[in-house]
């Protein structure tokens, strides 16, 4: 579909796809840790004995609260070094955008 | 007049004028400006703290409140693995989309989701559906938040001598009005004061009026969320005693008993709802109002709730014996008792995975089912309407990128807060089981009482409250803006003045809250099975649709409408296929795997089925959206 003489690709949606897919890492990553995590030790048989940390059941501490962590650090991270900022266009105003909308279905 | 309800009332008379005056402030700020693009958006001008907080208030709706509160307390532990997603759902339900789509928003000068989607195709077919779609589901929402607003402030208001005697008048007023008389006064009450205080200020002060107030909500749910941590752990002695007690309790079970005294009255006898029993060191609390007619010395079987935790019974015992628990001399005589599905007589249910459960026999959270909250949480965010619609309005992507931050820790301290919050309430106050979704505003009272400052219970309620308020305005704007921009202004006059569309708002505002209303004096039996059909119905509509029109050059209109009705078809027919089998208004979980997760695939088919077969996208569109005309200009 692409030709040899069309402009080059918007640079908004070429940076926002790459974002698109390291966001589905990141959220694969923490759904493998605290899944995976959280399914081996989360389960215990009856009766076990309760380990605690911090308070909290271990399997929440390792399993939840530490990827919690995590994830908030990793988003952190993500949004202010690796989410590119662009010069997002300026909205036409009403009248004028109803205007060309009433133009372009006219003309297709 | 008590310290408490007071306080109650001064809360909100203080919150309600609050509101008003940021709708004055935001129709002052708003005029000169287009008004469409106003109302419906602000102007596109929100910097980091406004869309930040707008958007955690909205999507954090009543059910963080109440619902999360009260299956915390149900089941344990459990839910920090259940609400686990949160984790991401900041990351994925805004950057997901939100840059692209603010871009595209901004090209086509679009202001709400079906226009997104029309402008991107110059399709008005995919508008239509799109429009028609949004407004089908999102209404059932509108009806779970009124009701909600309704009930959290009756429970607010119910010492409150003022509005007792409010109560009788509008009982009186109403009694003979067909429908209306048939909602309980105290609550039709409430529901018309939420409801007038919410239409008022969104018709006065329009989007930059819910985002203000969303921002003083969002701050109020996060002080309230705050302190309360603060006094649930200091009153529980830390959180591992409080987690070591959970451990050693054991779920209670479900019955009935008949109730008799020793003697005949000569008037009836009534016995509140939550009234505690105590009959040869057993422990019950009373699951309803319970009436011991006058002449006799028994009541009908009612519903009743027997304490099993072996320290529970003898804390309780205790405080009865020291005369802290009021005695009613009532002796009881269970018929039926119902032990629970999973967990019943184990300790450590309450600390471990999948939970207990009263109805389910593999517990609250089995595995399945945990791996699928994983995958829904922060896609269906992604895909709701109310989400979107906020992207469209920050400013810049500087904005975006410093909100996703905020969001993720505001997420964060709230979310993990309460559920520690409701595991200490667990321990703290027993016998909540008889009306869960009353333990938020409960546990308030209880712990600023204990505390000594009865008075903070207002501000803690609010929370729940400005939650509620936060999610009926943003609902309210997206019906109303679906309905003026999408059908009005694209279908009947495309020329309209300015003067016209701003009446045609304010009246479409004010009518859609009025139908909501009217509609949820009397709520249907399974509002909230309906509340989790238009959530999964929002985002099977969509997800998709959007994901694939904003990424794939490929992606043509018909696609497009296959998808959106591709994803409703399957999650119709998943809640037909429940209904079939169980008789609850539940969509089917195909192979034990969440119906949403079928929905996106159903979506997802059906628009490369139609890809496959159908005409190739129109390259001007392609050109248009993926590529940029200016460089090659330049």
């Amino acid at each position: 579909m692409v030709q040899e003489h069309d402009p080059p690709v918007d640079p908004v949606y070429k940076s926002s796809l790459r974002e698109l897919k390291w966001i589905f890492v990141i959220w694969l990553l923490h759904f493998v840790w605290v899944v995976g995590y959280c399914c081996a030790f989360g389960y215990p048989p009856p009766e076990s004995e309760l380990i605690t940390v911090l308070g909290m059941p271990s399997w929440v501490f390792w399993g939840v609260f530490v990827p919690w962590i995590s994830a908030t650090l990793i988003s952190t991270w993500f949004a202010l070094t690796q989410i590119q900022d662009h010069e997002l266009p300026d909205s036409l105003p009403a009248a004028l955008a109803t205007r060309s909308d009433t133009q372009t279905e006219s003309g297709t | 007049m008590s310290e408490g309800s007071t306080a109650a009332l001064l809360t909100f008379a203080g919150y309600t004028i609050s509101v008003f005056v940021l709708a004055i402030l935001s129709n002052r700020v708003g005029k000169g400006k287009d008004f469409v693009g106003e109302y419906f958006l602000g102007s596109r001008g929100f910097g980091v703290w406004a869309f930040a907080l707008t958007f955690a208030a909205t999507n954090a709706s009543g059910g963080s409140f109440t619902g999360f509160p009260a299956l915390i307390y149900t089941h344990g532990w459990t839910l920090a693995l259940w609400i686990a997603a949160y984790m991401v759902m900041p990351l994925v339900s805004m950057a997901l989309i939100g840059k692209r789509m603010n871009q595209i928003a901004r090209k086509t000068n679009a202001l709400t989701i079906p226009e997104v989607l029309r402008a991107r195709f110059e399709s008005s077919a995919v508008g239509l559906v799109a429009t028609s779609l949004l407004i089908f589901f999102m209404f059932f929402y509108l009806l779970a938040q009124f009701k909600a607003g309704g009930i959290i402030l009756s429970t607010l208001f119910a010492d409150e001598p003022l509005f007792q005697s409010a109560v009788s008048y509008v009982r009186q007023m109403t009694m003979n009005i067909p429908w209306v008389s048939q909602a309980e006064p105290d609550y039709l009450l409430c529901l018309i004061l939420f409801a007038g205080a919410v239409i008022i200020y969104v018709v006065y002060g329009g989007f930059r009026a819910v985002v203000w107030t969303d921002v003083m909500q969002g701050i109020v749910m996060f002080v309230g969320v705050i302190l309360m941590l603060g006094m649930a752990l200091w009153q529980v002695g830390g959180l591992e005693t409080a987690t070591r007690k959970l451990e050693k309790m054991i779920p209670p079970e479900h019955g009935t008993a008949i109730l008799s005294t020793a003697s005949a009255s000569n008037v009836d006898q009534t016995f509140a709802k939550g009234t505690w029993l105590f009959d040869s060191g057993n422990v019950f609390r009373l699951g309803e109002l319970a009436t011991i007619p006058k002449g006799q010395s028994t009541t009908e079987p009612v519903k009743i709730l027997k304490i099993t935790t072996p320290f529970e019974i003898e804390e309780l015992n205790t405080k009865w014996k020291a005369g802290r628990i009021a005695d009613t001399g009532l002796r009881v005589k269970v018929t039926k008792l119902e032990a629970y599905e999973y967990g019943a007589g184990q300790t450590g249910t309450y600390v471990s995975n999948p939970g207990p459960d009263s109805a389910n026999e593999l517990g609250f959270l089995a595995v399945g089912t945990a791996i699928s909250f994983f995958i829904f949480w922060p896609f269906a965010a992604t895909g709701q309407p109310s989400n979107m619609v906020r992207l469209l309005s920050f400013k810049d992507t500087r904005t975006l990128r410093y909100s996703i931050v905020t969001v993720a820790i505001y997420y964060s301290i709230i979310y993990f807060a309460l559920i520690i919050i409701f595991c200490c309430a667990r321990v703290l106050m027993p016998g909540m089981e008889i009306a869960p979704d009353q333990t938020m505003p409960a546990f308030a009272a209880q712990l600023t009482q204990d505390a000594g400052i009865p008075w903070l219970a207002g501000l803690l309620v609010a929370a729940p409250f400005a939650a509620v308020m936060s999610s009926v305005d943003s609902f309210l704007l997206v019906v109303s803006s679906a309905v003026v921009r999408d059908i009005y202004q694209q279908h009947v006059d495309r020329q309209a003045p300015e003067k016209m569309i701003k009446i045609l708002s304010y009246s479409v505002t004010v009518i859609v809250g009025v139908l909501a209303v009217l509609c949820v004096l009397n709520p249907p039996q399974y509002l909230q099975d309906l509340i989790v059909f238009a959530t999964g119905g929002l985002a099977a509509c969509f997800l998709i649709p959007m994901l694939l029109s904003l990424y794939w050059p490929r992606m043509t209109a018909n696609a497009t409408i296959a998808a959106m009705l591709g994803g409703t078809g399957m999650h119709m027919g998943l809640t037909c296929w429940g209904y079939l089998t169980s008789q609850e208004f539940r969509a089917y979980s195909f192979l034990g795997v969440n119906p949403f997760i079928w929905d996106l695939v159903g979506s997802l088919a059906v628009a490369l089925i139609v890809l496959a077969i159908g005409p190739k996208p129109n390259r001007d569109l392609v050109l248009k959206f993926f590529h940029d005309a200016s460089a090659s200009r330049g």
